[in-house]
């Protein structure tokens, strides 16, 4: 590790081995930083790993819900080793020095949980997260489940290994805050390195209803805000 | 943290400390209980002293105050939108009076609508010296450019056209959930185009005549030139983005043909128009009886505006078509912030809002 740098970083994902991804140009782009030593974990989402994309793919599944895949990841290595984990998917694409950038702006605002914002352009689920021009961050009461999020040290242990009674996630961003804020951590999106979310429409590989569902029982079971409550800036930062 | 208010009244502003603060006073003394709503004041990168004037206010209403760089009106209400907390938004522009019963108001309609489709209109009055005042009353009371209130009556239901912004309140989780301002509006249609958006899935707005704010500055010839010419700027976007019959309607775009042959006389049209305003305006200093000049000016003034407009249509057009053309340095500059940045490449930049003193 290069004394330099301002410690480690660890990206875990999975991407499609059979639909059009962008998993090349964010290994690439996730290899660019200057000042942290990145450490990339993916699964490949098919029958076996490319051999080009063999560096970063620590194994290969197929069928298998994402937050169950990133919690295996997560169970490979020692996390005491790394000061952010970043979980992307494999669907979007970032901007220029973005692992400097966004996480300079995520240790400048004390975000133990953030997100970059979407271009608006992405497809988006939730308005609340799409770029605004004019601010650099947001201290925010969300912070998506995807497509790409972080975790800093300080959080990990209250928010991994991830709840797969909602094993696409649905539903963490609600009990998220809730439990940022008991632990008295903040939360925000970084609104000056914004990802493009465009090429595949959310909800496309797995089932709407079902992901509501496992949604629905997690709430059920865990103090959330309400979509009201949550989609508040707390505070902007310009 | 305190209770969520009833209503987040959402103020966006650039360098008009001294129309805001007059602004925020009438927001001072609303009959509503003051625990009842706040005041967002979203400043789109002022530079005069409009967060002190903003600061002055603390202990007497429920404030907050946000700075962003200047990035126009639709990022700067998304931006309030985002840190609004009550379930009514209400979009107040910053040199409006607001009326006692202002947010009251809006709220009696909304209490009887409570549907998430429907927005609320407001009415805004003239000052009487602005209602005096040739121009203003040209653009309000004859062509009706600003503001269209002598067609419509108190309670009735309207369509996606009559969500003015400034004067007009919806239900946050509609915006949140439906859609928000498209940020590639710097000025002008933002409001037209949410709501046109959000007509698809049932959007409507009721009219209510007693939810009064009142105008207070005067709006010059120039001023209001250049405002034409940036309405037709978005206009001529927004036609591109929607091209359902109702849009080219109402954007009027069709006019952008008459460009050419209006090109060799629009500086000697405006001319015509600003020599004829201010010969008006020096006679009434005078106290001498302008009756007669009315027709005339009033003609010229159409005239004007309306080039003003097309012109706004004709540059758009042209610098969209620029961008889209092979090898073009516009076009590959766009490409380049889409990644990384803002895309605007579907719809072509506006000129920033800081070019211009005119905000709303």
């Amino acid at each position: 590790m290069s004394t330099e740098t301002r410690g480690r970083v660890l990206v875990l994902g999975a991407y499609f081995t059979n639909r059009e991804s962008w998993i090349v140009h964010l290994r690439s782009e996730f290899r660019r930083s200057r000042k942290w030593e990145v450490d990339q974990r993916w699964i490949a989402l098919g029958e076996s790993i490319p051999s080009e994309l063999a560096d970063v793919t620590a194994a290969a599944s197929a069928g298998t819900p994402k937050f169950i895949l990133i919690n295996r990841l997560l169970a490979l290595v020692n996390l005491a080793e790394y000061q952010h984990v970043i979980v992307s998917d494999d669907d979007i694409s970032l901007p220029e020095r973005f692992v400097d950038d966004y996480l300079g702006l995520v240790e400048q605002h004390d975000f133990s949980l953030a997100q970059p914002a979407r271009t608006h352009d992405s497809y988006t689920d939730h308005h609340f997260v799409s770029q605004l021009l004019g601010i650099r961050a947001r201290q925010t009461r969300f912070v998506e489940i995807g497509p790409l999020f972080s975790i800093r040290a300080d959080a990990l242990a209250l928010l991994t290994p991830f709840d797969v009674e909602s094993p696409m996630g649905w539903g963490y961003d609600f009990v998220w805050p809730v439990e940022m804020h008991r632990a008295g951590r903040k939360m925000g999106i970084i609104d000056s390195c914004p990802i493009a979310h465009t090429l595949r429409k959310p909800v496309a590989n797995y089932s709407w209803h079902a992901a509501h569902e496992q949604m629905t029982a997690l709430l059920a079971k865990h103090a959330h805000l309400e979509p009201l409550d949550a989609f508040q800036i707390v505070k902007s930062f310009a | 943290m305190l209770p969520n208010p009833l209503c987040s009244v959402l103020i966006c502003t650039y360098n008009r400390s001294a129309l805001l603060r007059l602004t925020l006073e009438s927001l001072c003394v609303q009959s509503l209980d003051r625990d009842k709503f706040e005041t967002i004041i979203i400043d789109d990168g002022s530079t005069d002293e409009t967060a002190k004037v903003v600061e002055s206010f603390g202990g007497r209403m429920q404030i907050r105050y946000e700075y962003q760089r200047n990035s126009g009106i639709a990022s700067a209400r998304n931006h309030g939108l985002f840190l609004a907390r009550g379930n009514i938004a209400l979009f107040q522009d910053d040199d409006d009076i607001a009326n006692p019963e202002l947010v009251s108001e809006h709220l009696r309609t909304h209490a009887l609508h409570p549907e998430d489709e429907v927005a609320v209109l407001g009415h805004t009055n003239l000052t009487e010296a602005l209602a005096q005042d040739p121009l203003m009353h040209y653009v309000t009371m004859v062509d009706q450019y600003l503001y269209s209130y002598p067609s419509i009556r108190h309670g009735q239901v309207l369509g996606f056209s009559h969500f003015w912004g400034g004067r007009s309140s919806c239900k946050r989780k509609l915006l949140l959930e439906r859609g928000v301002f498209n940020p590639v509006f710097r000025f002008g249609c933002e409001d037209i185009e949410l709501a046109f958006r959000l007509s698809r899935s049932g959007f409507r707005v009721v009219y209510n005549a007693r939810a009064i704010s009142t105008t207070f500055r005067l709006i010059s010839f120039d001023d209001f030139c250049n405002r034409l010419f940036r309405q037709g700027r978005s206009g001529w976007i927004f036609s591109r983005m929607h091209r359902d019959p109702e849009v080219q309607s109402w954007a009027g775009v069709d006019q952008v043909a008459e460009w050419e042959s209006l090109k060799p006389r629009y500086d000697r049209l405006v001319g015509a128009a600003r020599k004829a305003d201010a010969t008006v305006r020096a006679k009434r200093k005078l106290d001498l009886a302008t009756d007669a000049d009315r027709p005339p000016l009033f003609d010229a003034y159409r005239a004007a505006f309306r080039a003003s407009k097309i012109k706004g249509f004709a540059e758009q057009a042209r610098e969209q078509e620029e961008m889209r053309s092979p090898g073009s340095t516009t076009r590959s500059a766009v490409s380049a912030t889409d990644r990384g940045g803002v895309n605007l490449a579907t719809a072509g930049m506006i000129e920033p809002t800081a070019a211009s003193s005119e905000f709303r």
